[in-house]
């Protein structure tokens, strides 16, 4: 914003009625054509970011909402709060240990997709192309409401397939939550594989012949040809699964019929629970900006080793 | 999560944009008074009797001529989130309804008028149901008046009990468990079919129970904070019954709540389950099977405490609520006056619901079992934090567990009593 105020500091340098003289010719106009995109997205973003982290050090809960006293400024009493309850970091360790399981096979499976979906004959691609828009194209709750019947304990077909008679997937979180990370890698797989997919046509084919012409097996072309030349577009998708992943909700939510146990609870739904259905909006501000700046570090430290990687070599 | 945070600040925003408005109080009364007067109203009244609410409009309008009335629809979901913004912004309604379980909060951070002196001036108020009566009620102030009710009963199937010679509702706990035993016995074969359905996040399905057997949820000491009493020997007593109904009669997914119920009973797995007229209703409504609505019949739940008692109900619905930073206090009472009159009350029972006072009743015979409750109905406890201990899931995941068997009722119930404590007593 301070360079909108440069022309106003030059003011006093021009003689009175001649002609601005510029020293340094610095367009303004490029300023004032973005000039109404920023104030829009201060007006949108940038003033609400700013209000939540000011609510997240006041007490601000019915009492106040209620009663003409303006919000009391509590300190760190908020951020103590979320730090010191057990509970919390229980479900950060949890939340970390599912997002990298959810990652790492969705990934997994869907490059996998890819590499197959690039040797299939041309019709059999089309055949996984349409069925993975398909999938991508069903919303996370009606979705999750068919795995739901699909494991339920006396209807299910999984079951009756697996021949497990009346058993409940749901009374050890860990199947539950198995469930919960098939629902997520279905739902997060036809993005990957689509992606990817793109990124390996546009290997140069002629690359791959040299090294095939240089005698380099199927690995070898892959992890030295392949990979690196597809590797900008899986860092993007999976920083871009980290963070659908580590904010998952929906599926656990919907999945536990909107009360999911303490030991399904992620930080989403933990926080949710927690404050925002609870009337306690400074406490609510608060776990806000402690779980972005959670997911923050996750990204920091992810992005910085991949970066590193990348460098080595 | 970027979308909550911006419903925060919204909250905020709202408040900043509209800070300096106040109110300046009646402008005037009777034909004088000029003005609007908002009411939120749940989408209840919306779909169920819309001729009602501009029956009352049209009443108060005899009063005051010169007053708009605007009846907003609110979803349960997020009413209680628009309130707060509405009020912190100065906007808030003149008339509110909130569910009996969400009065206590609101009631608690002194948000509603007190309506103690103006009791009798409101329709049956000397015949209000008590529980209903007691979920508007606040260290013994009255802040809301009851709109209207909905209790439990057992709905049954009669095809099913006649199959195994039960042609009259079981009217003693004997009786019913003798039901239960004889239809497992016939569909033994069937593993998925179960005599009562009567899962373990069905909260309104469990703690009955507890009231059957002399205990409560939760009690007020003298300094005013709140003992949980989940795990006191009453409460226990009467979940281990609750339990026992369950391991005779249940065979199905023990972690789930009681809205699979109904298609249950439709699909003819389930001869019996314990719940709302609007439960009962959809066994044949359009997600049911209409051919079943003369199968189907209700019956009050026998007591396994009590020979020839019932287990008390569980008293839901609505009361409506006077926001105390509202501008027309007078205006909304007369509205809420026009509302809950006895013809208007008579049209939430034709709706299917229990008006606010014992009476007016439905004399539909589908209806016995819940006309019998009325006799002896509870609330919860209006406690500030009860709301949040709801928020929490921490009793719906204390009935699961019991249900599941993850521990004894008394480990279950005394770990649960802790948690609750600390969110009822918290600030």
């Amino acid at each position: 914003m301070s360079i909108l105020d440069e022309p106003a500091v030059a003011q006093p340098l021009r003689a009175p009625g001649s002609a601005p003289v510029s020293r340094r010719p610095r367009p303004r106009l490029p300023y004032l054509l973005i000039l109404p995109a920023i104030v829009v997205l201060v007006a949108v973003i940038g003033f609400p970011l700013i209000r939540v982290v000011i609510l997240s050090f006041q007490e601000w809960g019915l009492a106040q909402i209620f009663s003409d006293a303006s919000p009391p400024f509590v300190g760190l009493d908020n951020y103590s709060r979320i730090l010191s309850d057990p509970v919390f970091w229980t479900v950060v360790v949890r939340t970390l240990v599912l997002t990298a399981i959810m990652v790492s096979v969705s990934m997994v499976v869907g490059v996998g997709l890819a590499l197959l979906m690039e040797r299939v004959p041309a019709w059999v691609r089309g055949c996984i192309t349409f069925s993975l828009v398909m999938a991508w194209a069903v919303p996370t709750f009606v979705s999750t409401q068919i795995f739901a019947w699909m494991t339920e304990q006396n209807f299910g077909i999984l079951n009756y397939v697996l021949g497990l008679g009346q058993h409940n997937w749901y009374t050890d979180s860990r199947q539950g939550l198995t469930v919960a990370t098939l629902i997520v890698v279905w739902g997060a797989v036809p993005f990957i594989s689509i992606t990817t997919y793109a990124a390996l046509t546009q290997v140069p084919a002629e690359l791959v012949e040299a090294a095939r012409l240089d005698g380099a097996g199927g690995r070898q072309v892959f992890f030295g040809v392949t990979l690196p030349s597809i590797r900008p577009v899986l860092v993007i998708v999976t920083a871009l699964s980290v963070i659908w992943d580590f904010s998952v909700f929906n599926q656990i939510w919907i999945l536990r019929n909107g009360a999911p146990s303490p030991d399904y609870q992620t930080l989403a739904i933990y926080a949710y629970t927690q404050a925002y259905q609870g009337h306690e909006y400074g406490y609510a501000s608060a776990v806000a900006v402690v779980t972005v700046l959670l997911l923050l570090a996750v990204m920091v430290f992810y992005i910085r080793q991949l970066v590193q990687i990348g460098d080595a070599e | 999560m970027k979308r909550r945070f911006i419903a925060a600040a919204v909250a905020a925003a709202t408040f900043f944009a509209v800070a300096a408005c106040g109110g300046s109080g009646d402008t005037g009364s009777g034909a004088d008074a000029k003005g609007d007067l908002t009411v939120w109203l749940q989408v209840d009244a919306q779909t169920l009797w819309p001729k009602a609410v501009e029956a009352a409009t049209t009443e108060f309008t005899k009063q005051y001529p010169n007053v708009k009335v605007t009846v907003a629809y609110q979803a349960w979901a997020d009413h209680l989130t628009k309130f707060d913004a509405a009020a912190q912004g100065g906007t808030a309604p003149d008339v509110i309804e909130l569910g009996t379980t969400e009065m206590g909060l609101y009631m608690g951070n002194s948000a509603f008028a007190d309506l103690t002196a103006q009791k009798g001036d409101f329709a049956n108020s000397d015949s209000w149901i008590k529980a209903l009566q007691d979920s508007a009620t606040y260290n013994g102030k009255l802040y809301g008046v009851p709109y209207y009710g909905g209790t439990r009963s057992v709905i049954y199937r009669k095809d099913l009990l006649a199959e195994v010679g039960v042609t009259s509702p079981p009217a003693t706990w004997a009786a019913l468990m003798d039901a239960v035993t004889k239809l497992s016995d016939k569909h033994k074969a069937d593993k998925t079919f179960s005599a009562f359905f009567l899962p373990g996040q069905h909260q309104y399905g469990a703690m009955p129970f507890i009231y059957d057997a002399g205990g409560q949820v939760a009690k007020q000491n003298g300094d005013g904070t709140w003992d949980a009493t989940f795990s006191s020997p009453e409460s226990v007593t009467g979940l281990k019954n609750w339990k026992a109904l369950m391991d005779a009669g249940y065979h199905g997914d023990r972690t789930i709540n009681d809205l699979t119920a109904f298609s249950t009973m439709v699909a003819g797995k389930a001869a019996m389950f314990y719940d709302t007229s609007g439960q009962m209703k959809k066994v044949f409504g359009k997600d049911g099977d209409a051919k079943l609505k003369d199968q189907i019949a209700t019956f009050r739940l026998p007591s396994p405490t009590k020979a020839d008692g019932f287990v008390p109900a569980f008293m839901g619905g609505s009361d409506l609520a006077i926001p105390a930073k509202g501008k027309h206090k007078d205006w909304a009472a007369a509205w809420i006056k026009a509302y809950t009159s006895p013809a208007v009350e008579q049209q939430f029972v034709d709706g299917g619901f229990m008006s606010n006072t014992t009476k007016i009743v439905t004399s539909d015979p589908q209806m016995k079992g819940y006309v019998d409750t009325l006799a002896d109905t509870w609330t919860l406890p209006a406690a500030k934090n009860w709301a949040q201990v709801e928020k929490n899931k921490i009793v719906l995941n204390m009935f699961a567990d019991i249900a599941t068997g993850k521990g004894t009722v008394e480990e279950i119930t005394a770990a649960a009593d802790k948690a609750i404590e600390t969110t009822l007593n918290a600030k």
